[in-house]
């Protein structure tokens, strides 16, 4: 690896915190409290814990192969062809996504701010900004989350302590009832508003201290599970239960609800949207070098430049594809199952190569 | 080469110079201030008040009348704001929109398909304040106030900071509010409006009751006794300045600086019946009192005092809790929120039918009063 292409611990937390943290945070409470109801902010906490879990299996999986990323070493531990396989799925999962993502960006971006351009000219002009930023490789990729990140973060900390005031806690008394059942029933679909941490998959080889990289990865879930579960509780007492589950985008709305202290600005909404447009932007830059990344090394090629100028009119396809709001909601629950998939089968796969690994040894 | 610096020189500018080609200059557009229904045979008249902008620089405001209003009939607010587009010269905005008022006849027939515009619509604020007009809500948007620059604006302040101090209006309520009640089909309390010739009274309130089919029609005037009642039983209790009926010998009619108020509403299930238990703590300050100089005397008489604003207090309460069930058959309390938070597997199987359910509701009151200061006088 070149010297400039390695990744620091902070760079690695926040590359994680920044890729799982992307469009879905505006529909976030929704979502979560639809099939569990209050019960929502716990299940939201589990399925924060179960990243947690997922996400040190994942790297401590990466770190017996140091030199190599998943595509690589899935070929090693399970053989070539259902290696190969994984693989593929693994590009097409991180193509879908970041279609979907686009889509959803722009149309939350359509309905709020700009009504009037049409949603081709705003995917077009985001994604030439991203694959701009995406071709300079992970360095660069770190550097604009590294930059971007801490404005999205304080922009979501604003609206979470701006809301306070006019928070109850009536509803949450609820939670002494909780029906565990429906909890973890909700845990599948909350699961693909956690997604993004499967880049760790990737990251390991470009550490520059690979041993310290499971700690920076585990604080960045840390940090966002953190911030979820803070949203979801501050939008069910601000906006209350019912209201939270009728929103497309329950975030936006609490924002509009926010009074900045001596009323000189009216519109936080605005200005939540413009820096929630970084989060979606560093989500879709990880996800669009990762398929282009991944492509190429499921080739057997080293150069993926030309690869993310082929795969761009692809993500367009897919992410124009959806006549409507309920055909953009197939797609996100297709990747979140695709992506469920990818970041479970971590788990087999690092028992097959503790084993392999022992077994080689006792025959040696 | 020229061609080429020409090129040069060109596609940048096409590409770079274009961000605002659908800018609307701040004069050419209609900021609308407020919005008043009206029902006006079976159609609505929607009123639109738009705001000046001329009126509002810091040179040459004083003349100019800081808004103007345009009245449209049509079948239903979505076709009055199409309509509205072909009477006026400048672009409608609704980001700024204030209030909304609804006339006395529309709120009686019932709301059901003229709110869907405020709540869907992603241009309006959810915070944008709603109230029931005694008459025709265009006639408050008529009203030439003379301390503020349109009555919608007058409106939203009073709403907005009075709400705070005063026992007399409601705790305010917004778009957002409605909308949560829509779905959790809920009663509830909008302010009430009175239109005088060069002033707009806020005070009382009109009970809503949710239309089991969807919407919510209005049932009847609040008087302010009564909102006072509902302020300390929801949980909406406010510190500002209370005014309370004592006997003579107590010193008449007390004005009473509230502060450090807590009021809760508990359900309990006591026998199979559901019982509400009202709690108010308070603490006063005599600001006035109708004897001249009348001062307790001794710890008993301050703790006598205190005895008959208790009593004072939790007779409003249960007056207006009587009322409201027993003649109104509504619940505005937010009551129904408390039970499905405390029992919410009772709630689950009884929420069709909670208006019925209500009416055998019980009311515990406790009230607690300290007074801890009588002003500038002493005994």
């Amino acid at each position: 690896m070149r010297q400039q292409d390695q990744l620091s611990g902070i760079q690695v937390m926040i590359l994680v915190a920044s890729t799982i943290l992307g469009t879905t945070v505006l529909s976030l409470p929704r979502t979560v409290t639809k099939e569990a109801g209050i019960g929502g902010v716990v299940a939201t906490l589990f399925t924060g814990i179960l990243t947690f879990g997922l996400t040190v299996i994942i790297t401590l999986l990466s770190k017996r192969y140091p030199n190599q990323t998943v595509i690589e070493y899935s070929v090693e531990i399970l053989g070539t062809i259902p290696g190969k396989i994984y693989g593929a799925i693994f590009v097409i999962y991180a193509i879908f996504v970041s279609g979907g993502v686009i889509r959803a960006f722009a149309d939350a971006l359509k309905i709020h701010m700009l009504p009037n351009t049409p949603l081709e000219i705003i995917m077009i002009s985001m994604l030439i900004v991203v694959v701009y930023a995406a071709m300079n490789g992970i360095s660069v990729l770190a550097k604009t989350n590294e930059t971007f990140y801490p404005l999205v973060f304080f922009a979501l900390l604003l609206l979470l302590v701006l809301s306070l005031p006019r928070f109850r806690m009536d509803e949450f008394r609820a939670l002494l009832f909780l029906d565990l059942p429906s909890v973890v029933k909700a845990i599948p679909q909350i699961i693909a508003s956690y997604l993004g941490f499967e880049i760790m998959f990737f990251l390991v080889p470009f550490a520059r201290k690979p041993k310290k990289v499971l700690l920076y990865s585990v604080a960045g879930i840390f940090i966002t599970s953190t911030i979820y579960t803070a949203l979801v509780v501050i939008s069910i007492g601000v906006l209350g239960l019912a209201v939270t589950q009728k929103l497309v985008y329950p975030a936006v709305i609490l924002a509009k609800h926010i009074e900045f202290p001596g009323s000189f600005a009216e519109r936080f909404d605005i200005f939540f949207m413009v820096l929630w447009i970084l989060a979606a932007f560093t989500t879709l830059e990880s996800y669009c070098y990762l398929s282009a990344f991944s492509l190429t090394r499921l080739i057997g090629l080293r150069n993926y430049k030309p690869f993310i100028f082929l795969l761009l009119p692809v993500i367009y396809m897919i992410a124009i594809l959806p006549q409507n709001i309920y055909q953009i909601e197939m797609l996100l629950s297709v990747i979140g199952l695709l992506g469920s998939f990818i970041v479970f089968a971590a788990i087999p796969m690092f028992f097959i190569s503790l084993a392999r690994k022992k077994g080689e040894r006792k025959n040696a | 080469m020229r061609k080429f610096l020409l090129l040069v020189f060109i596609v940048p500018g096409l590409l770079f110079l274009t961000s605002c080609w659908d800018y609307i200059e701040i004069e050419r557009s209609a900021f609308i201030l407020g919005i008043g229904l009206d029902k006006e045979g079976d159609q609505i008249l929607v009123t639109y008040q738009i705001a000046q902008p001329n009126a509002y620089g810091r040179e040459g405001g004083g003349d100019v009348e800081g808004f103007v209003n345009i009245n449209i009939t049509a079948e239903d607010i979505s076709e009055a704001n199409i309509k509205l587009l072909n009477q006026i010269d400048l672009s409608p905005s609704f980001e700024h929109c204030q209030v909304l008022l609804i006339g006395e006849d529309l709120a009686r027939s019932g709301l059901k398909k003229n709110l869907d515009f405020f709540i869907r619509d992603a241009k309006v604020r959810k915070r944008m304040l709603a109230a029931v007009v005694q008459g025709k809500a265009k006639e408050v948007l008529d009203v030439k106030v003379k301390t503020a620059k349109s009555p919608s604006l007058y409106i939203s302040t009073i709403l907005n900071e009075s709400s705070r101090t005063s026992f007399a209006i409601t705790s305010f309520v917004d778009v957002g509010h409605i909308f949560d009640n829509l779905v959790r089909n809920s009663d509830l309390v909008l302010p009430k409006i009175i239109p005088l010739k060069e002033r707009i009274v806020v005070e009382g309130g009109a009970a809503f009751i949710a239309l089991s089919e969807g919407g919510m029609r209005m049932v009847d005037w609040l008087s302010v006794a009564e909102i006072e009642g509902i302020k300390f039983l929801s949980e909406s209790a406010i510190s500002g300045r209370l005014l309370a009926k004592l006997p003579e010998e107590m010193g008449g009619n007390i004005d009473l600086l509230v502060f450090n108020v807590s009021t809760s509403l508990v359900p309990e299930f006591r026998d199979g019946a559901l019982i509400a238990k009202s709690k108010v703590h308070l603490e006063g300050d005599i600001n006035r009192m109708e004897r001249l100089l009348h001062l307790p005397k001794n710890p008993e008489e301050i703790s006598a005092l205190e005895k008959a604003l208790e009593k004072y207090i939790s007779r409003r309460i249960d007056e207006v809790f009587t009322k409201v069930r027993d003649e109104l058959g509504v619940e505005v309390f937010e009551f129904d929120r408390k039970v499905s938070s405390y029992y919410p597997k009772y709630w689950e199987k009884n929420k069709d039918n909670w208006h019925e359910i209500f009416k055998t509701v019980k009311l515990e009151t406790d009230v607690d009063v300290k007074i801890r200061r009588v002003g500038e006088v002493t005994r």
